[in-house]
């Protein structure tokens, strides 16, 4: 992370004013939803909480009107002050290393995926060595099937994709 | 309550194999959590989900209090030796625990510390069980008034644990509290934003709020350098060398600097335990408050800092005791103490316990069988750390690049198992990119904790107070002492908060340690 003096005067787009961005459009979201969709007990809480609270008569409701007064704080703060710079160069990677784990496990299931991701990480993000990659990633492959789902029993999820891929390769009544 | 209630829990926790089993099982787990840095109990505990799923209650109960209760045990060690207090309850031990070790006392320092979070953890169970018999007929008169009064003080206690950052800490307080109106609204029945996703109907669990803002982005802030960063774990190279060797006889030494300074322990273990009663406070608070008291009650306070035996008693006491205490609150009125045990107190939910004031009519034995499993577990733990201690110091070295991917691997099983729905794991990517940010810009993460566990416990109860008294119960007696409460409790979150001095010219962190910066090892 970086600390770079922001030229006086320069509104900058930092994390902070996106994150108070985020939360203004989750909460005003929440408040429209409520107002069009819920009875009125349903809706109350939301809209206190979430927006347009009736008994606080704000325009903006409570938690919109901090996200609101939040943003043009950090939009004000962001002139000319000093940020810390979010380093995308090394925050994309890491988060699409925590998606390319999702998408493995929805797609082929704990039991399949997490050791080979788990290998494919340490190996070449980590540059682990061979041996302590592939004896991690055993390892968790014995946890999982070994522990887990056959001495604990315990339903682990096997994937959107493997049930389709086993029925392909062995279909019904060939084995 | 009969004594033998009291002492049947004890006798099933010791004679029964699972159980016993099972708190032999948490201590290693909870020494492994407190001594690797970037870990700590609330990762612990969701990330030992897994391994209670489907567990009946009181097993699952007692092995995950049994590794929560001695993480801040466990994280002495790295904290004393190397001056990393791998959780920020650890964080005033390095006052006088790192300079004892420069000065040649690595062994009295541990012994003393141990010995005293030991201690703590005892007498912190022994207060609690003191205060059950007093606090019983107290909250069986509990309405749906005080209960909803009771979460909106917790809520409040967001003033105290944002600090600095209040404004970001109601943002982040409100919309945990909006995710926890996700699935069916108590009131009406209707499906409350669920956009028709059946994963969603029965609502968004804490475990899952959990990991994807605290796992997520710890993980990510880990992993995200290069591997010869990753693997620098702070442990400092300043040390002399064999300055962290020491003999069995220092660290009996330093056991028995509690029995010299018996006064101090056994107060700093009631204070923390007091503490930890007290929502939001949690035991950061209890380990530097402890020390401030030690340090006024000194003669000679300018000791402190340069390696006072003191200074290593106290917070160790202080943070352990409190543990004890954050029960009371957590169980019996389903306010957590803490981050800590709110997601406890989810993982409780989970099991099938139902944490309330019906648990002192019904589920009796198995909260002494809790108190008890702190208890037990505090002593095994210590006693074993006293004689391993300095092994177990390993852990601290542990490579982040190696850590990262398997917690990453178990926050995903955790998540999974919380819900059984698979969409699960991408809400958890999902949120965890938000959590990141979050944790980028220091705002307060546990509000979003307190906002999600409290915020439906209000919303239920201001329903059910309004159906038995209008809006008239906002008038009655109890209403107006509980608002009286809050208002001074903001006031004087308020007052403290913004008489604080900024903590540097170029903004530094939000909340600012008063540990002395010299006497901290260079990183």
């Amino acid at each position: 992370m970086n600390s770079k003096p922001v030229p006086a005067g320069r509104v900058r787009f930092t994390s902070t004013v996106a994150l108070s961005l985020t939360f203004l459009v989750i909460f005003v979201s929440a408040v429209v939803v409520a107002k069009v969709n819920y009875p009125a007990e349903a809706a109350s809480m939301p809209l206190i909480i979430g927006g347009f609270g009736a008994a606080l008569s704000l325009q903006g409701g409570f938690g919109a009107a901090l996200s609101l007064l939040q943003l043009i704080v950090e939009l004000h703060a962001s002139r000319g002050a000093y940020e810390e710079q979010i380093d995308l160069k090394r925050d994309i990677p890491i988060y699409l290393w925590v998606w390319s784990f999702v998408i493995a496990v929805t797609a082929f299931g704990f039991v399949l995926a997490a050791p080979v991701m788990l290998f494919v990480y340490l190996r070449f993000r980590s540059r682990e060595s061979w041996w302590l990659s592939a004896l991690l990633s055993l390892a968790v492959l014995g946890l999982l099937y070994g522990v887990f789902q056959t001495a604990l029993g315990v339903p682990l999820f096997e994937g959107l994709a493997t049930p389709r891929i086993r029925d392909w390769l062995m279909p019904a009544g060939a084995g | 309550m009969g004594s033998h209630v009291i002492f049947s829990s004890l006798i099933e926790l010791l004679f029964t194999p699972k159980l016993i089993g099972l708190m032999l099982l948490a201590i290693p787990l909870g020494i492994f959590f407190g001594c690797v840095p970037g870990l700590g109990g609330k990762l612990g505990i969701v990330l030992l989900i897994p391994f209670v799923y489907g567990m009946d209650p009181l097993p699952g109960a007692v092995f995950l209090l049994s590794m929560h209760a001695i993480v801040h045990t466990g994280g002495i060690v790295p904290s004393i030796l190397f001056g990393v207090p791998t959780n920020g309850p650890e964080a005033p031990l390095l006052v006088d625990g790192y300079p004892m070790v420069r000065n040649g006392q690595a062994g009295r320092a541990l012994g003393a510390s141990l010995s005293a979070a030991g201690i703590g953890g005892m007498i912190g169970v022994i207060c609690v069980a003191l205060i059950l018999p007093v606090v019983e007929p107290f909250v069986l008169s509990f309405s749906p008034i005080e209960f909803f009064w009771l979460a909106i003080i917790g809520i409040t206690l967001i003033s105290a644990l944002a600090g600095k950052m209040l404004v970001q800490g109601l943002i982040v307080g409100c919309f945990g509290w909006l995710i926890g109106m996700i699935g069916l609204d108590p009131q009406t029945g209707v499906q409350r934003f669920t956009f028709n996703q059946l994963f969603l109907w029965d609502g968004f669990d804490v475990i899952s709020g959990v990991l994807a803002l605290y796992a997520l982005p710890e993980m990510m802030q880990l992993g995200r350098g290069k591997r010869s960063d990753a693997a620098a774990s702070g442990i400092p190279d300043e040390l002399a060398p064999g300055v962290t060797q020491y003999t069995f006889a220092e660290v009996c030494d330093g056991v028995k600097d509690n029995v010299r300074h018996w006064g101090l322990t056994i107060t700093t273990a009631v204070m923390g335990t007091f503490i930890g009663m007290i929502p939001g406070l949690g035991g950061e608070a209890a380990g530097w408050m402890c020390y401030a008291f030690a340090v006024s009650r000194a003669k000679d306070s300018e000791r402190f800092g340069k390696g006072a035996v003191e200074g290593v008693i106290a917070p160790s006491t202080g943070m352990n005791a409190k543990e004890g205490g954050g029960l009371l609150p957590t169980l019996f009125f389903g306010v957590p103490a803490g981050s800590g045990m709110a997601i406890m107190l989810g993982a409780l939910i989970m099991l099938g316990i139902k944490p309330g004031p019906m648990m002192i009519v019904h589920d009796l034995p198995l909260v002494w069988s809790l108190i008890w499993a702190i208890a037990i577990s505090n002593l095994l733990c210590t006693g074993f750390l006293l004689v391993v201690g300095k092994h177990m110091s390993a852990l601290a070295h542990i490579r982040a690049s190696v850590l990262v991917p398997v917690v990453l691997v178990f926050a995903l099983l955790g998540t999974y198992l919380a819900k059984d729905h698979w969409e699960s794991l991408l809400v958890f990517a999902g949120m965890g990119a938000i959590g990141y940010v979050m944790r980028r810009n220091q705002w307060p993460r546990p509000c979003f904790i307190i906002g999600l566990v409290l915020g439906p416990t209000a919303e239920l109860s201001f329903h059910k107070a309004f159906a038995l008294h209008g809006y008239g119960f906002l008038t009655q007696p109890t209403s107006l002492v509980m608002m009286a409460i809050i208002a001074i409790t903001l006031t004087i979150n308020l007052r403290k908060t913004y008489r604080r001095k900024p903590a540097g010219a170029a903004g530094g962190p939000a909340h600012a340690s008063p540990i002395d910066a010299s006497v901290l090892p260079r990183r």
